[in-house]
């Protein structure tokens, strides 16, 4: 579904003043699979998600969405992309309905699928009670519900979302978190991006531990466990950082 | 969905969004139509309460020995628009007595006139006070009258009749129409405001549609949507556009029907005989006329403003990169005001002063047709212009997405030398320093003294290069590159002479045909010799000014901007250092010669050369009176030669190798 093939970006290439944020990443991600891109703040995973999500344009190699380049053909892979993260906020002058049917128009879903498909999210999520109102007076787990339903009102096959527990509090994130479970398991394809362990640990099938711009390692975190010898899944993060660090210095 | 849908759903989104923001609505629709009738309709009451306050008022004036001129004293004192008292004849007595205005008549006042001889009344007034204007006004309307008794009584005792000093009698007749008469008040205004509400009514909504979808966050959402970067900007393009028009009809219509009041207010004074009729009314056909105009030069506004503001990552920082549009804009409208701008050939190629001018023509009657399509179908190119530099902006991931990491990293090229922005502050400083104090020490030295030459170059212009660069520790050698000169190098200084001498006298006479050419400079009395003029006029400069120009500037520049920006903006403020508009064409070639010899060869001693001896041949045929007056088609043939003379200097100066190994 997702197939990353040595992406790289570089901000301002071939200026005094470039920066490498994403190294040479390769990684795949199948229907039906939540893959989690475990880094800390400023190890590039906004960068890779941004390029895959085609905000961003590969400096070098690739990325395929369903078997759609986003370097080639960007328009067509966002139409296959639910794209969330801290930086996708909602217009604050427009409803949570008005933003769902606005962008259900720009993902050509017709009228009547958007409204039947709209009406069954907000239900499912709980989110009713609050479509009509602005979303500036919405709290932050309001916010974050509708966001969810604005990437998914296209039905996309595939779902890139950029840290989307950010900044919830524990009763919104879980339920964020159990939605992402439940599209996993209607077939989509889930690039999930965190710095928080324990979400990978509790929803993720495979992860990869990105650091300054490049993949260290990835695997189902049993086996990240193992090849770092570690006791859990934490120390073995932090091992595997700093023999990065450690080899890189 | 088709690409005019999605380009439609993205406008009607731009415009839903912006039609929320009560605030921009409220800034750029309500405002002016509750403002307008406010303001002026009060401003016309307040005035009218003053003027029958005024003709109420009688002002205190005093009159210093009147018992000399009995009759004329008794004049002013039975005057119903005037209180009197006397003084001693000195304003200090009149100041005391709280008198506006004083007449003095002298003490042989009366001897005089039966003599026949002229008695001269001095009548003291305080041009500051508005109060004693109109005390004088009136003095000075009753002396005349006296005189005119007196004038008439002598003519009768030598039988002469009045006509005979009178041989003609001239009477005024206005024909302007009422209508007229309003638009000559209403129209330089009208054109002027309207401009700038046109730019007002881009940038707010500009600034929110681009800067607050950034500083809110929903950028990266909009961007998520299948739809091209140019389908985004062209949504808000529209949007924004939109409410530029809006906000200039709006604006129109309030000011016209707020005049329309005014006329109604006025009318009922001018049938008293208060004021002379006049007819502020716009007509229907200048709003069909003007208005459709306006739409080429809010494309104009909208275009650029989108652009500024996609520079900024915050609508304060936004603010701040549009405050320069202000500066340039409003003195390009302001020309509307000036009475004897008008459309013509020239003017209609400025942008934005070309429409500006166009709406008081417009709304004065005086349009002509040539220069009214000239100026009309070049801010259509300008608008277009505007757009595709703001799409080549849009579509530049660096500004929509600025990453801070990328920001604050300092590219190796630029240790050690001065930032862009602080380079241009210390040459704000040369400017501050020249405009002050350089003319004071140019009149005590001898304006083309050797000794003001070396204060006002070496210690207004290097020196304060020179003090930023020690405080800064910057890196000297960076700064002001010098190395060895080779054949080449040295060979390709007659050329750049050359092609200095053919472009700057070419770009004069552009110049020239554009502003008109200045009256000529008379000669000084004394002309100092000629070596004297050679070191205050060359020498001094070219070392000063390349150290500076093509040294600290141009070095500075380059290493954090593109090479044509570095070379242009050093050309120009090389070109605006000097101080003279006339010659700010030929300068700028000037400059950007100096700075192509400077980055070809790597050496500052290459400009210096060029800048030597141009300015020493200059001077040398100044002083020898060499001025031919050249026919144009020389001109075309010298910038010609100019162009080939500086492509050969380009190519046989090299490529400066050292500028190469670091990656430009």
């Amino acid at each position: 579904m997702i197939e990353c093939r040595n992406l790289w970006k570089v901000y301002l290439a071939g200026t005094p003043r470039e920066v490498v944020a994403v190294c040479d990443v390769s990684f795949t991600v199948a229907r039906g699979e939540i893959f989690g891109l475990l880094g800390a703040n400023g190890a590039g995973k906004t960068s890779t998600l941004r390029t895959i999500a085609t905000i961003l344009s590969p400096t070098r190699g690739d990325c395929f969405v369903d078997g759609t380049s986003v370097a080639r053909d960007g328009e067509e892979a966002r139409r296959k992309i639910g794209y969330l993260s801290g930086e996708t906020r909602l217009y604050e002058r427009l409803t949570p309905r008005e933003i769902v049917n606005y962008f259900g128009e720009f993902f050509d879903v017709p009228a009547e699928v958007v409204c039947e498909r709209r009406e069954r999210l907000f239900e499912m999520l709980g989110m009713a009670y609050f479509a009509d109102t602005p979303c500036g007076e919405l709290s932050t787990g309001m916010k974050q519900m509708v966001s969810v339903v604005r990437a998914l009102i296209h039905d996309p096959p595939v779902l890139v979302l950029d840290e989307p527990t950010r900044g919830l509090d524990v009763f919104a994130a879980r339920t964020v978190l159990s939605a992402v479970t439940d599209f996993a398991g209607r077939g989509k394809a889930v690039l999930f991006s965190t710095h928080i362990m324990r979400e990978v640990e509790k929803v993720c099938h495979r992860a990869a531990i990105i650091h300054r711009g490049s993949l260290l390692v990835q695997g189902t975190t049993a086996e990240i466990v193992a090849e770092s010898g570690k006791a859990d899944f934490e120390e073995a993060f932090f091992a595997l950082v700093e023999a990065h660090d450690a080899k890189v210095a | 969905m088709p690409r005019w849908h999605r380009f439609f759903a993205l406008s009607r989104k731009e415009i839903l969004d912006i039609l929320r923001d009560r605030r921009t609505l409220f800034l750029a629709v309500i405002f002016p139509l509750v403002l307008y009738p406010l303001l002026i309709i009060g401003l016309v009451q307040a005035a009218y309460v003053e003027s029958v306050k005024e003709k109420k008022e009688r002002p205190l004036v005093a009159v210093s020995n009147g018992s000399a001129a009995p009759d004329l004293a008794a004049k002013i004192e039975a005057d119903p628009g005037l209180r009197s008292t006397v003084f001693d004849g000195r304003p200090s007595d009149l100041r005391k007595k709280g008198a506006v205005a004083g007449i003095v008549i002298p003490k042989d006042f009366a001897d005089r006139l039966s003599a026949g001889e002229t008695a001269a009344v001095r009548l003291l007034y305080d041009s500051a006070d508005p109060k004693s204007v109109d005390a004088r006004r009136k003095l000075g309307d009753l002396v005349g009258a006296f005189a005119g008794s007196q004038l008439a009584m002598r003519l009768e005792s030598r039988a002469i009749e009045m006509e005979f000093i009178q041989p003609v009698d001239l009477k005024e007749v206005d024909i302007a129409t009422p209508r007229q008469r309003g638009v000559v008040q209403l129209g330089r205004i009208l054109a002027f405001l309207l401009v700038v509400l046109c730019m007002m009514g881009a940038l707010y909504p500009a600034l929110d549609a681009v800067c607050g979808e950034k500083e809110r966050g929903t950028l990266e959402t909009l961007l998520s949507i299948p739809a091209t970067r140019l389908e985004i900007l062209g949504g808000k393009y529209v949007a924004v556009l939109g409410m530029s028009l809006a906000s200039v009809v709006a604006n129109f219509l309030s000011l016209s029907l707020t005049m329309l009041l005014v006329n109604v207010l006025i009318r009922t004074k001018a049938a008293s005989g208060a004021v002379a009729p006049v007819d502020f009314s716009v007509p229907l056909s200048a709003f069909l006329l003007l208005v459709p105009a306006l739409v080429p030069l809010a494309a104009f506004f909208s275009a650029l403003s989108l652009g500024i503001a996609a520079f900024a990552r915050s609508t304060r920082e936004g603010q701040y990169y549009l405050a320069p549009l202000y500066a340039i804009v409003l003195p390009l409208t302001a020309a509307a005001v000036v009475p004897s701008m008008e459309l013509t050939y020239v003017t209609a190629v400025v942008p934005v002063m070309s429409i500006s001018l166009f709406l008081k023509d417009g709304l004065l009657g005086t349009l002509r047709p040539g220069p009214t399509i000239l100026a009309i179908s070049l801010q259509v190119v300008y608008a277009a212009l505007s757009l595709k530099w703001a799409a080549r902006v849009f579509s530049r991931e660096e500004v929509l997405f600025a990453s801070p990491a990328a920001e604050t990293a300092v590219p190796p090229e630029a240790k050690g030398l001065a930032r862009p922005s602080h380079a241009l502050f210390v040459w704000a400083v040369t400017l501050i320093l020249t405009v002050f104090l350089g003319g004071a020490i140019a009149q005590r030295l001898g304006p083309s003294s050797i000794a003001a030459s070396l204060v006002v170059t070496a210690g207004f212009i290097l020196a304060p290069a020179l003090v930023f660069a020690a405080l800064e520790r910057l890196d000297v050698r960076r700064l002001f590159p010098v190395k060895r000169v080779t054949a080449r190098g040295a060979l390709s200084i007659f050329l750049f002479v050359a092609a200095a001498f053919g472009l700057s006298v070419a770009a004069n006479a552009l110049q020239h045909l554009v502003m008109g050419a200045p009256p000529g400079q008379p000669k000084p009395a004394v002309a100092p010799a000629l070596l004297t003029l050679l070191f205050s006029y060359a020498l001094i400069p070219a070392f000063c000014e390349e150290v500076f120009y093509r040294g600290f500037i141009l070095q500075s520049l380059q290493a954090r901007l593109s090479a044509t920006w570095a070379v242009g903006l050093s050309a120009a403020v090389f070109a605006l250092g000097h101080f003279n508009v006339l010659q700010f064409l030929p300068l700028f070639v000037l400059g950007v010669l100096l700075a192509v010899a400077m980055r070809r060869t790597g050496t500052l001693l290459v400009p210096i050369a060029v800048h030597f001896i141009y300015n020493a041949v200059s001077v040398t045929l100044a002083s020898s009176g060499f001025n031919p007056t050249l026919p144009s088609w020389t001109m075309a043939a010298l910038g010609a030669g100019g162009l080939a003379f500086a492509w050969g200097g380009f190519h046989l100066a090299g490529r400066d190798k050292s500028r190469d190994s670091r990656g430009r």
